[in-house]
């Protein structure tokens, strides 16, 4: 008798576990630009605050962040995405394993593939920021922008060069683009609510 | 004979002058992401925020002790037999008596993030990193002082404290300077503001002397008791975190890098 309850014991909780495992949707999102530990293991611990969250770790050297969140198709790659860019973190790219069993990917935002038949004009000037978490959201708000085909920004300089095929876009319309990612620059104030989020690191002097 | 004297003077002139760190050597730290640290017994400690550890090395850089499972441990202190460890992910003092290997939590005030702890006799001093002020313990009742702002006895991000004598320095990172407090929480000096710091991270006050972590800028900054530049070093140095002088040499954390650069006089 005492053996048949250990069994139904032990087949219990091997159930239980098994549907335990099987309720949560791993993230694992490839960050750019971290570079300040405190900015780093504070966004991750605000990242904690989200209900349900486990086990969230950041690694600096790798740009590698990881969490699980409950099981919920309705939390999309898109949520995500904007999830971790509104703790302050610029995502390049992120994979989704459903507790399901299906996969999602978000693309790398870096490629970006230049016809080499177009014509590209270089346009550049100054953007506010501190650090390398605001190279890497600057340049990724920039090659966002539609004909935007590279961008980069010096931490050093404060220069942004871009290169663009598309003759119609405007210095000023890139910089409006950026300044609503916090980023005061040549063409525009940076919006205040934008600024007020940026992680520590980025709170460049006004 | 005016030669000689003129000589002699010189000299003179020369070895009374005080003597500048010199870099030394560089130590790699094997698989440690140093953030900050400290000594006791006369052994280094140093915080690996990556690894969740305070680990103890030796004079080679090589680990011969730690203490793990923390929670991003951040600037340490001691006083004579136990480590003060603050534990940036959860909101926490953890004590460590190097003697007897008991650890417990120090009773503090409620806590975001605490970057920085320094420890003189019975007083405490903490640095909160997201509440934007500092905890003062005076050996009877904890004071809180500051909030977030760029005005005297105000702070954005401190990230590192220190009692010395009858004042508490703060190294208030992100408003890029060092702000130094009366212990009943008056605004005395504010230092760097002039210097151009992008994240004066760490600071260490040795013979009057102040010594900064400029974070962004790779470099030490020196400065007197008064705000005036002693000396920069930025010899070996990448995104520095903490300095230290233990046994008569300066010991900079370089972050990034994993490793310690060493400067004596």
């Amino acid at each position: 008798m005492k053996i048949l309850i250990n069994i139904y014991s032990l087949f219990f909780f091997i159930i239980t576990t098994s549907f335990a495992q099987k309720t949560y949707d791993h993230f694992k999102i490839q960050v750019d630009g971290l570079g300040c530990p405190f900015c780093a293991y504070g966004l991750e611990k605000k990242f904690k605050e989200l209900k349900g969250l486990k086990k969230v770790n950041i690694a600096i050297e790798s740009g590698n962040f990881d969490f699980k969140l409950p099981s919920d198709p309705e939390f999309s790659m898109k949520s995500a995405i904007e999830q971790v860019k509104k703790a302050g973190y610029t995502p390049k790219s992120a994979i989704i394993e459903r507790a399901s069993g299906t996969t999602e990917t978000f693309p790398n935002l870096e490629t970006k593939v230049l016809n080499s038949l177009e014509d590209f004009k270089t346009l550049s000037f100054k953007v506010q920021g501190n650090c390398e978490m605001c190279k890497a959201r600057i340049e990724a708000k920039a090659i966002s922008i539609d004909g935007v085909s590279k961008a980069k920004w010096s931490v050093a300089s404060k220069v942004l060069e871009i290169e663009t095929t598309k003759e119609s876009l405007s210095e000023k319309a890139i910089g409006i683009a950026i300044a609503s990612e916090g980023h005061s620059n040549s063409h525009a104030k940076a919006d205040k609510q934008a600024y007020n989020n940026l992680p520590p690191c980025c709170n460049y002097k006004k | 004979m005016k030669a000689i004297v003129l000589l002699s003077l010189s000299f003179l002139f020369i070895n009374c002058q005080p003597k500048k760190w010199q870099f030394k050597k560089e130590l790699f730290l094997k698989d440690i992401q140093p953030i900050g640290i400290t000594f006791i017994e006369n052994q280094l400690w140093i915080a690996d925020g990556e690894s969740n550890r305070v680990v103890k090395i030796d004079s080679n850089g090589k680990i011969i002790d730690s203490i793990t499972h923390l929670n991003r441990p951040m600037h340490i202190n001691t006083d004579k037999t136990t480590i003060y460890i603050p534990q940036f992910g959860n909101d926490s003092i953890l004590k460590f008596n190097v003697k007897t290997k008991h650890s417990s939590f120090l009773s503090t005030p409620s806590l975001d993030a605490p970057a920085g702890v320094s420890v003189n006799g019975n007083e405490i001093a903490i640095a909160d990193f997201y509440h934007h002020n500092i905890h003062f313990y005076n050996g009877k009742k904890w004071s809180t002082f500051g909030k977030k702002g760029s005005k005297d006895l105000e702070f954005k991000y401190p990230t590192d404290i220190q009692i010395i004598n009858n004042y508490i320095y703060v190294a208030d990172a992100y408003n890029h300077r060092i702000q130094i407090l009366s212990k009943e929480g008056t605004h005395i000096k504010t230092i760097g503001e002039s210097f151009n710091m992008n994240a004066s991270t760490g600071l260490f006050i040795h013979k009057k002397d102040i010594y900064i972590t400029d974070f962004e800028n790779n470099r030490i900054l020196i400065t007197n008791e008064k705000g005036e530049s002693v000396q920069v070093l930025n010899t070996s140095i990448e995104k520095p975190t903490d300095i230290i002088i233990f046994n008569n040499h300066l010991w900079v954390l370089n972050f990034k890098k994993g490793s310690i650069s060493v400067f004596s006089k």
